[in-house]
């Protein structure tokens, strides 16, 4: 199953994008009388993507691209005249594989959950689906920043539709405030990245200008004003598509009007988008800004935190609580994120993994749920777990996974991030003091919910539960082979958390982390010349400068690594290089 | 001399304008498009026989030519447009055609 | 190895698979449920299961001992980590790297007696020098005395519990309740949780065991979920002690942000050796914060004041569990982890005050509310919240090694009485208030004379198990301070009187039945009696463990004098007793503290030996009574203090989302929606006005551009 050779690696990950694509054509395109393929076609193809990428997760190591595939997309001008050039770069590394693994997770069973909810527009359903798949495996495989651009926007359009079309009562509303609220947030990280290659261009003294992400983040030069700058025109779009304290109100409306599927994909995987292209853009290619911004991020992480779990608490909609949960969680992320130490950006990818999963799982059974009851008001729903055993033990598993308890996946990421904010010396003791207040407050809102829905007398809407569409009062078995694979995921990364930490640690200590700590170490200089290392070869321990940076200075120097230690801790070491190579 | 055909040019034209902006009739305005169309067409004229570098062609008086029979083809689209307009709203007056504006 | 086999009876790894059995059991419980097994045989796994750890248990106990008594001298390496549990193909391809060969290294500094098992690397801390080996967060199991008394009892009294559960949920006609099988699930994760927190070895999987017995006790609580007040008390069982937890995470926090600049590369800053050993280089500043957010945890899992409001509550859970989990063995958690932390906690003496002020008001409060109610399981809960009380001012006072033994003589004496009122209950219906019944004794005598034991020992009468450990509390905390031993003293007084308060209404006077009993109420069937006699004999005996007979002149009664085996087993663990604390008291003491107990149960018979109808005692102290019985207002109190002004927040928070930060979007979009309403009257439709615009239009680019061309040449 693990690919062998680096060319079947990279004909894995071009299926991961063409496949849906293709697929989605296919599906679109069937005649009315062979409607009833959808739904098949496209779980066929999920499953395909799974069984792809799963082994693709598994191959990538700590060193390196899997699946490297480069050619030239769109390329104005030449050398002479100067010009510009995207390329279309894709391939795997040990920080992206486990977010495609996770996409290739929730695929097949967000289209699984759907054969009984959506019954009109089939066809064009799945192609929708199919459509977002494809983005989705596309922003985490590009290597070219305008690549991922692409992609990140290209998100957009299927599951405006997804909402617009198939989503609940107030659904043109909210597609309309989710589309144009994250638009509007991108348009300024294009703004910031178009900035970023023409200045990169300037420094490297090439005339070509171009967006190749391993170039980018080993570029020094850039003033720490600009970087400041620049952190803060990512931020514009990726902060939105967090969604990040305060700009996450697109959020809630969003989840409660999506069909069920749209949410688990929304939560599962395009928040992570925003989490993402923090942790792949924001912090190595302006790690001064991020520097500079850190506390800033601090502050709102820990403010959605509280926030986002006081909101949830006065909820009515279960569905809306879960989305309101999602604020709460992904301040966690962010917080590990920025408390810039090792461990705390570990924590984080953890959390993205962990965070895809359990609320993913939340939304499938939610949605469950409302399939029978037709309603998801709290007031009017109770004592389920009588009639819906099964349904009980997946919910309570998930919400407990939600809340962090030992054992289950959540504790893992939430406590390293917790720990990290704690242990950082960029946040410090009481931003990991307000965050752990989030451990108390998810425990409130998600028992109180808990409570409501599944514990005391019971209580439904009159004429439910609907079982006329193949369902039964307890789950069928298609439901509970859905959240099967995530409940055993739920177990297994809370147990064995180390079959992602093994080779993301070294990924993000090289990528990330060096460039985090060389520009805390040292402020950049604004007359810096221009240093693009080469390929620096992996960590190693003999501490000097590997030949790749002979062209350009060093601008570290042992006497500026006070900062670094602090970071670090005091058995890190004194790093070799301002630009911590790939 | 030039000055004084231009002068004369820019005067029809300015009154074909106020004419095409004011008036209450479809007719009335489309002859005060017509009126414009002839105050360019003068211009264009003296341009051709007065130009700037002190060469006199005919390119003018083509231009003229062409413009006044491309005028002539447009007069009669046009009044057969307005025709057509008058059987549907029984009037001529401009302002019951608001299709441009969205609701 | 071989050197391993000659100190142990059984190897390490044995006995590190002893928490795995339960959770075997409750996986084939689930297996069972999920292929919809017949409920009636549910119980088989887990009582296979729990007696195979608790046989185990037994043979760890001996060699516990042994361990400590041989590695106390010498150094100590985990040996059995190296082939333990664990190895990926990924982690070897890592090792090459560093240093790490495939096991831990953990230092064991020679104070910290005890050996560390690793069975697996669990979460990673992402540094750089993790990679190499270092910085991990392993499941380690830390093993020394402390954790042979521990986990001795917790699966002896487990047992027991588990047998009398077979009997316990099934109706009168001995068909199985609703959820049986569900509920031995329960019970073999919760056994499986508790043997983790004991076994731990590191603080972070102390917290995995803490956290998992919360979850078993969250979800045997709210076992009858049907009933609102049992979902609601579940929920504010696991809330409360979330409230705890939060304070005992960021102890673990700040352990790591305070112990870690001091180790060298390869020692684990959580784990138990390490901290203890590098405890006492700390500022006492940062002792005392350790210690104080490790309280918090404590307090919160063991019920103790101002924590303590979920426990009475906790008794929503069928009585099993009230007997196993809210008296015997979970709630002793917070004693067993200061106990377990000493060297942290024996290293800051203003935290030690802390807990001994807690204590006693504790102690004290729990003691008055008990008199004052009529459910038997309650005034049981709060009795245990006193006795847990009581073991708190032990470990403030410098004697944990007393605070354990109470703890251990305690689970024996507890379980016995839920598991007796528990009878009580099945056999009347499930009542359990006091006024609805009376004159038991005749029938049901095995569970009358089996909890006439256990009050006894409750109530600290002399040559039982609880008298010989709660006189040496007694004893301590005199020495603490007077005022702190008077009210020790009062508190055992007022134990004795409110046990027997509660025995007397139960068993004696005139047979009054519920309608609920049905028409022939008999005594329970012998699984749940035998186990009954089992614990009624620990109950007895099981305080000469820590007692020596020897005789002379400070001999008790001539001749048995405190401190015994169990002591001199503990102290091979990493237990620092105040030698100070167990200097002080004198004979005198202990006869006065068995003269109180005596008068405790005299004056309770004489009030309430007919089982009069209306109680004395709320005629007597009337208003005092009254707020006794209304618990002092506090569940009101936290109600309205915290509760409401939380959900106001929430509240306030939603509010600000649609109205502030939604109104401020709202705000933004405006510009552009106001623009292009104003730019739309422009386009009114009417084409003379096009027409005007575009000849203003033209007008004005042509006037720029003359200007520009003006200003440029």
């Amino acid at each position: 199953m693990i690919p062998r050779s680096d060319a079947m690696a990279a004909l894995g990950v071009n299926l991961l994008i063409f496949l849906p694509l293709l697929a989605a054509i296919v599906v679109w395109t069937l005649p009315e009388r062979r409607e009833g393929l959808a739904p098949r076609i496209a779980l066929a193809v999920g499953v395909v993507v799974f069984l792809v990428a799963l082994p693709l997760w598994l191959a990538t190591s700590a060193e390196g691209l899997l699946g490297q595939t480069s050619a030239s997309w769109i390329v104005v001008g030449n050398e002479d005249v100067g010009g510009l050039r995207i390329a279309y770069h894709v391939a795997l590394d040990a920080i992206s594989a486990p977010l495609v693994a996770l996409t290739g997770l929730l695929v097949p069973l967000a289209v699984w959950c759907s054969f009984t909810a959506i019954k009109h527009r089939v066809r064009e359903y799945y192609a929708w689906i199919l459509a977002l798949t494809a983005g989705m495996f596309g922003v985490f495989v590009a290597r070219d920043v305008l690549l991922f651009y692409v992609f990140f926007e290209f998100t957009l359009v299927p599951l405006y539709f997804l909402i617009g079309i198939w989503g609940g009562a107030d659904r043109r509303y909210a597609a309309n405030k989710f589309f144009i609220y994250t638009f509007v947030g991108s348009v300024i990280t294009f703004a910031g990245i178009l900035y970023l290659a023409i200045r990169a261009a300037d420094l490297t003294g090439t005339s070509v200008i171009h967006f190749d992400l391993r170039m980018l983040s080993t570029l020094t030069g850039l003033s720490a004003a600009e970087q400041s700058l620049l952190f803060v025109a990512f931020f514009c779009g990726f902060a939105i598509k967090v969604p990040f304290f305060p700009l996450h109100t697109w959020l809630p409306l969003a989840h409660t009007e999506a069909p069920t599927a749209g949410s688990v994909l929304l939560a599962g995987v395009l928040l992570k988008l925003g989490t993402y292209g923090f942790l792949r853009f924001s912090l190595p290619l302006v790690p001064a800004g991020a520097v500079h911004w850190a506390t800033v991020m601090g502050w709102l992480a820990i403010a959605g935190i509280v926030y986002g779990a006081l909101c949830c608490w006065v909820q009515t909609d279960v569905k809306k609580l879960v989305a309101y949960s999602s604020v709460s969680h992904l301040g966690f992320c962010m917080l590990g994120m920025f408390s810039l130490v090792p461990f705390g950006l570990s924590g984080s990818v953890l959390y993205m993994i962990n965070h895809g999963i359990s609320t993913g799982a939340l939304f499938l059974v939610v949605g469950m749920i409302y399939e029978r009851y037709h309603t998801r008001d709290m007031n009017q729903l109770g004592g389920l777990a009588r009639k819906m055993p099964v349904m009980t033990f997946f919910l309570v598993l998930f919400v407990l996974s939600s809340i962090g308890l030992p054992g289950l996946n959540g504790f893992v990421s939430e406590f390293t991030v917790l720990f990290a904010a704690y242990n950082s010396t960029t946040l410090g003791p009481a931003y990991g003091v307000v965050g752990a207040s989030g451990i108390l407050l998810g425990a409130i809102y998600m028992l109180y919910m808990a409570g409501r829905v599944l514990f005391g007398p019971l209580k439904e809407p009159a004429g439910t539960p609907d079982t006329s569409a193949g369902l039964t009062t307890d789950l069928t078995r298609r439901e509970i082979a859905i959240l099967v694979p995530l409940a055993i995921a739920v177990v297994a990364l809370g147990v064995f958390p180390r079959v992602i930490t093994d080779s993301l640690d070294p990924a993000l200590d090289h990528q990330v982390m060096q460039r985090v700590t060389a520009a805390a170490a040292a402020p950049v200089a604004p007359f810096a010349s221009a240093t693009v290392s080469g390929e620096t070869p992996k960590h190693s321990s003999d501490r000097r400068t590997t030949p790749g940076d002979t062209r350009g200075d060093t601008i570290f120097t042992r006497e500026d690594s006070r900062g670094l230690e602090r970071l670090r801790g005091p058995d890190a070491g004194v790093p070799e290089l301002a630009a911590g190579g790939f | 001399m030039l000055a004084a055909y231009l002068l004369i040019g820019a005067g029809l034209f300015v009154l074909g304008l106020i004419g095409f902006v004011t008036r209450r009739n479809l007719i009335i305005m489309f002859l005060c498009t017509e009126l414009m169309f002839q105050g360019i067409v003068l211009n264009l004229v003296a341009f051709g026989r007065y130009p700037l570098d002190g060469h006199p062609t005919l390119d003018g008086q083509a231009f003229g030519l062409f413009l006044l029979a491309v005028a002539a083809a447009e007069a009669a689209l046009a009044l057969a447009l307005i025709v057509l307009l008058y059987r549907y709203r029984d009037t001529l007056d401009p302002n019951v055609w608001k299709l441009l504006k969205d609701e | 190895m071989l050197a391993q086999a000659s100190t142990t009876l059984l190897p390490l790894k044995l006995y590190a698979t002893l928490p795995f059995w339960p959770l075997l059991g409750a996986i084939v419980v689930g297996l069972m449920i999920a292929l919809r097994a017949r409920a009636e045989r549910a119980w088989w796994p887990i009582v296979a299961t729990v007696a195979v750890s608790a046989l185990l248990a037994m043979v760890f106990v001996f060699d516990a001992g042994r361990i400590t008594a041989h590695e106390s001298g010498g150094e100590a390496h985990a040996t059995a980590a190296q082939h333990a549990v664990g190895e990926t193909s990924r982690e070897v391809a890592h090792a090459g790297e560093g240093s790490a060969t495939g096991g831990e290294w953990t230092p064991e500094p020679a104070r910290v007696p005890g050996k560390t098992i690793t069975l697996f690397r669990w979460i990673s801390l992402g540094e750089r020098t993790s990679l190499q080996g270092g910085q991990w967060i392993a499941a380690t199991f830390y093993f020394d005395s402390l954790t042979g008394v521990m986990i001795g009892f917790v699966t002896f009294v487990s047992l027991m519990v588990v047998i009398y559960s077979i009997g316990y949920m099934r109706d009168h006609h001995g068909h199985p309740e609703r959820g049986y099988e569900r509920f031995f699930a329960f019970l073999g994760l919760f056994v499986f949780s508790m043997a983790t927190l004991v076994f731990a070895g590191n603080f972070v999987l102390l917290y995995l065991g803490w956290e998992l017995v919360g979850l078993c006790s969250y979800l045997l609580i709210g076992f009858y979920y049907p009933k609102p007040s049992a979902a609601a008390a579940a929920k504010k069982a696991f809330i409360v002690n979330r409230i705890g937890d939060f304070g005992f995470a960021l102890g673990i926090f700040s352990i790591y942000l305070f112990v870690k600049p001091l180790t060298h590369a390869g020692e684990n800053p959580l784990d138990y050796a390490v901290v203890f050993h590098y405890i006492h280089q700390l500022a006492p500043g940062q002792i005392t914060t350790i210690g104080l957010l490790l309280l918090c945890g404590a307090l919160g899992k063991s019920a103790q004041f101002p924590l303590y409001v979920w426990l009475p509550d906790a008794m929503e859970g069928p009585s099993p569990v009230s007997a196993l989990i809210h008296a015997a063995t979970m709630v002793t958690a917070g004693v067993y982890m200061i106990a377990r932390c000493s060297p942290i906690f024996a290293a800051s003496q203003a935290v030690l005050n802390v807990i001994v002020v807690l204590g006693v008001i504790g102690a004290v409060m729990a003691a008055t509310m008990a008199m004052a109610q009529f459910d038997m399981k309650r005034i049981l809960a709060y009795s245990t919240i006193s006795q847990l009380a009581y073991m708190f001012v032990a470990l403030g006072c410098g004697a944990p090694d007393s605070g354990i033994f109470h703890v251990y003589t305690h689970a024996f004496f507890k379980a016995l009485l839920f598991l007796g009122a528990g009878s009580v209950m099945h056999q009347m219906g499930h009542v359990i208030d006091l006024r609805k019944f009376s004159g038991l004794g005749r029938i049901l005598p095995h569970t009358r004379n089996t909890m006439l034991v256990g009050c006894l020992a409750l109530a600290g009468f002399p040559l039982l198990a609880g008298f010989w450990s709660k006189d040496e509390i007694v004893h301590a905390s005199f020495q603490y301070h007077p005022a702190v031993g008077v009210l020790m003293l009062a508190t055992a007084a007022m134990t004795a009187y409110y046990t027997f308060r509660m025995y007397f209404l139960c068993f004696h006077g005139p047979t009054r039945l519920p309608d609920e009993a049905g028409e022939h109420p008999h005594e329970s069937p012998r699984v749940m009696t035998i186990p009954l006699y089992v614990l009624a004999v620990g109950a007895a005996l099981a305080g000469y463990l820590g007692v020596t007979v020897a005789g002379g002149a400070h001999s008790f009664l001539g001749f048995l004098r405190p401190h015994g085996l169990l002591h001199h087993y503990l102290h091979g663990s990493t237990i620092i007793v105040d030698e100070n604390a167990h200097a002080g008291g004198g004979l005198w003491l202990m006869y006065l503290s068995a003269l109180l107990a005596i008068g405790g149960i005299a004056a309770a018979w004489l009030r309430y030996g007919t089982a009069p109808r209306v109680d004395p005692d709320s005629i007597t102290l009337g208003r005092l009574w009254s707020i006794w019985n209304a618990k002092y207002y506090v569940d009101e109190f936290y109600d309205r203090a915290f509760v409401r002004p939380l959900r106001g927040l929430g509240r306030l928070c939603f509010a600000i989302d649609r109205n502030g930060i939604d109104g401020l979007i709202w705000v933004v979009t405006a510009v552009p929606r106001g623009l292009g309403a104003g730019l739309r009257l422009i386009q009114n439709g009417a084409m003379q006005t096009y027409a005007l615009g575009m000849a203003i239009g033209v007008t004005a680019l042509v006037l720029i551009w003359r200007w520009m061309e003006a200003a440029g040449g």
